[in-house]
């Protein structure tokens, strides 16, 4: 057998995994693999921020469901990862990070550039581990895309001292992964799929929540089909946003705070709360004793550890949505009852919101929403993402093409989530609708784009303002405005085009569907800087009215 | 409420930290912990008292569970298990207090492992309650030091932790 060095054998793992694109920042102690780069068919995005390149490879996990991989050096750049694996861990997304760490003989002594990212990151991992020798490198990577895929996706991280990716070894490409302990359940528990069907048969109104989960299983169809059969209104949450058709009429739209008024009407009168890949946050259940009081409650995750964290459940079944909800609409249909349970659905309804006219967020949401095409989404964080999430209802958004910080609410999210997006689906238009405090976080990541030729059409709700600041202490603090305001001293447009692209500014409504319109028609990345003059909030739910 | 929690896995560095860090973080004090090898090769086991909301602990186990390194998880009572725990106390001896000690120790089945410098180290493998009493007991004397290595405990009958039995 060949003898390779350590960064030959982990740039050969990743090819073998069908890794085509890395994001990464170079340092000291991943040079060795930065050396040896050009002889492999894997093209490095190179990043001016390390938390982009989490964000990035978490983007491109995100819209391709393949496995997101970024490299950063140890140190600083390992910690300026940290907020990007967080991001992907509590989104459940599918990344490998790859980290340099300083020579074995020089760890523990705080050597230069030195950090137990490993100890760092145990929280926000699904694993973390370090390698300790060039013959690790192939089971531990192979080890690491397993784990981040399957069962409940999530961030993988590896840390590599630099004298191990220049130590030689033998090259065994066959070598395993060593997942032991590891066996995700993935078929649904017979008993319980049928006592779900017995509850389901009986309810009088049953409603389906939807989360995440659906989009990560590929379960949108069975979603749908069961809705059907039970004439049962759908629901997501937030990370559920993309998971349903906009064509689907009894789809209610999100649930939870910031939630539609009909999904919290839908919810009241259920019997029977049917939820699927959807972890019951705190902000999409509101009050844990109220929404359990509500109806039973079935609930499907992949995630053993998601049953009954916070809500009491009558069906818990663990396993694969999709596979559960086949074997489960399997059941349903033969029973002959099923038919005459055809009930009256009731149809998503123009809801009577008012939003103010002019240049207000949800007034261009509703104009891009309006426009034909199958982009790509992403939002920031903010009130533009809650308007974003209520108002963005193309029939063009196709699963899991909605991406958006959930879980973490990481702003600054998402520039880089868009550009990994983009390069997934280079075909794909990608529109970013972000604020003027969240795009500040990451805008570095334009000399990025402008750099690899990553068009990304940014639309900034220019309301300077943190606006949802603004809207917590209007609401909590008796809109005393403290630290919420930015003044008019940034010029957005002239900042794009300081790193190669270009943007407009625009002030008037009836220039935004034209600016948007150059922006998907540019071969480069356009900021479309619009400047807001509304300072709306955006309602609230709750179970009392 | 208390609970003895038993966790077969696999010997690797930094386990220890991964399953204490899930413990903490749902803010259960660990109140005892063991850990040692077991009849498999390149497998430890933890045993783990904690006091806390039986639903909280319940999800921690099912956290601990999903870690890697970590193959099977157990929870034992009073009726299932036998659960033993080991205590050394050194208290302040002489000649005129030896018979009273000697019966004191062997009466609660401990054993006196050591006397130097008018001291004894006495040693007890038993249940917390009986290990309680004899503390209670040896007070009196002047305890110099003492320790306790928290409970451990194995299933009664033929259930094992060890999947493959
Ligand atoms: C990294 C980070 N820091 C702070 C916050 C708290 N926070 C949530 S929303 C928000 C304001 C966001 O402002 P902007 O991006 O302009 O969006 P807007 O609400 O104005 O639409 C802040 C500061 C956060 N979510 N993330
Ligand atoms: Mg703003």
């Amino acid at each position: 057998m060949a003898k390779m060095m350590g960064a030959d054998i982990l740039l050969k793992v990743l090819t073998n995994q069908g890794v085509s694109t890395i994001f990464g920042y170079p340092g000291g102690a991943t040079l060795p693999i930065y050396d040896r780069l050009e002889d492999y068919n894997i093209r490095h995005i190179l990043v001016r921020h390390e938390q982009a390149a989490a964000h990035m490879a978490d983007g491109y996990a995100r819209v391709s469901g393949e496995v997101g991989v970024c490299l950063a050096t140890s140190g600083p750049g390992a910690t300026n990862l940290v907020t990007g694996i967080a991001t992907a861990y509590l989104d459940s997304s599918p990344i490998v990070v790859i980290t340099g760490q300083v020579e074995r003989r020089f760890l523990g002594t705080d050597a230069f550039q030195e950090v137990d990212i490993v100890g760092i990151t145990i929280p926000i991992t699904k694993h973390n581990q370090h390698i300790m020798s060039a013959a690790d490198i192939t089971p531990a990577l192979k080890t690491a895309f397993l784990l981040a895929k399957s069962g409940r996706p999530g961030p993988v991280l590896l840390d590599i001292p630099k004298d191990v990716l220049t130590e030689e070894t033998e090259y065994d490409p066959d070598i395993e992964a060593t997942l032991e302990g590891y066996n995700p359940i993935i078929a649904g528990h017979g008993g319980q799929i049928k006592k779900a069907a017995n509850l389901l048969m009986s309810a009088k109104s049953p409603v389906i929540v939807v989360g995440g989960g659906v989009i990560r299983s590929g379960a949108t169809d069975e979603v749908v089909e069961l809705s059907e059969l039970l004439s049962a209104p759908v629901m997501t949450t937030l990370m559920g946003k993309s998971a349903i058709p906009q064509s689907v009429e009894h789809y209610l739209g999100m649930i939870g705070m910031h939630g539609t008024k009909q999904a919290m009407d839908a919810l009241k009168s259920a019997d029977v709360i049917f939820a699927v890949g959807a972890r019951f946050g705190d902000r999409a259940v509101l009050s844990y004793d109220k929404f359990s009081n509500l109806a039973k409650f079935v609930q499907i995750d992949i995630d053993p550890a998601e049953i009954e964290k916070t809500i009491k459940v009558d069906i818990p079944i663990v396993g694969d949505a999709k596979n559960i909800l086949t074997k489960l609409i399997e059941r349903l249909k033969g029973d002959d009852s099923i038919k005459e349970r055809k009930r009256e659905l009731v149809k998503r309804g123009i809801e009577l919101y008012e939003f103010d006219e002019g240049m207000s967020i949800p007034s261009i949401i509703e104009i891009l929403s309006g426009m034909e095409g199958d982009y790509i989404v992403a939002t920031d964080v903010g009130r533009h993402q809650i308007w974003a999430a209520r108002y963005y209802n193309s029939a063009g958004l196709g699963t899991g093409m909605f991406l958006t910080s959930g879980g973490l609410g990481t702003m600054g999210f998402g520039l880089p989530a868009s550009i990994g997006a983009k390069v997934a689906y280079p075909d794909k238009k990608v529109v970013l609708i972000t604020g003027d405090g969240s795009f500040m976080m990451n805008i570095q990541e334009l000399a990025t784009s402008s750099q690899h030729n990553i068009p990304v059409v940014v639309i900034i709700m220019n309301d300077h303002h943190l606006g949802m600041i603004r809207q917590l202490q209007d609401t909590f603090y008796d809109g005393k405005y403290i630290e919420c305001t930015f003044p008019d001293n940034v010029d957005f447009v002239e900042v794009a085009r300081g790193m190669g692209l270009d943007g407009v500014k625009v002030t008037d409504i009836n220039d935004v569907k034209g600016a948007i319109e150059k922006g998907l028609e540019s071969d480069s990345t356009f900021v479309i800087d619009c400047i807001i003059d509304s300072q709306q909030n955006i309602p609230y739910q709750s179970y009392d009215k | 409420m208390q609970k003895i929690i038993s966790i077969l896995v696999e010997d690797r560095p930094g386990v220890l930290m991964r399953i204490a860090g899930l413990f903490f973080r749902r803010g259960f004090n660990i109140e005892a912990l063991s850990v040692g090898s077991t009849e498999i090769p390149g497998k430890s086991r933890f045993t783990i008292t904690v006091d806390g909301d039986e639903a909280v602990l319940e999800q921690v186990r099912k956290q601990v569970q999903k870690l890697l390194y970590v193959h099977r998880t157990a929870e034992h009572d009073h009726k299932n298990s036998q659960l033993r725990e080991y205590a050394l106390i050194k208290v302040k001896f002489s000649n005129k207090i030896k018979t009273e000690v000697f019966h004191l120790v062997e009466f609660f089945g401990g054993k006196v492992l050591d006397i130097y410098d008018e001291t004894a180290i006495i040693e007890i493998a038993e249940e917390e309650s009986r290990i309680d009493m004899l503390f209670e007991r040896l007070e009196p004397y002047g305890i110099i030091e003492s320790l306790r290595t928290g409970k451990v405990s194995m299933f009664r009958g033929t259930r094992s932790i060890n999947p493959q039995k």
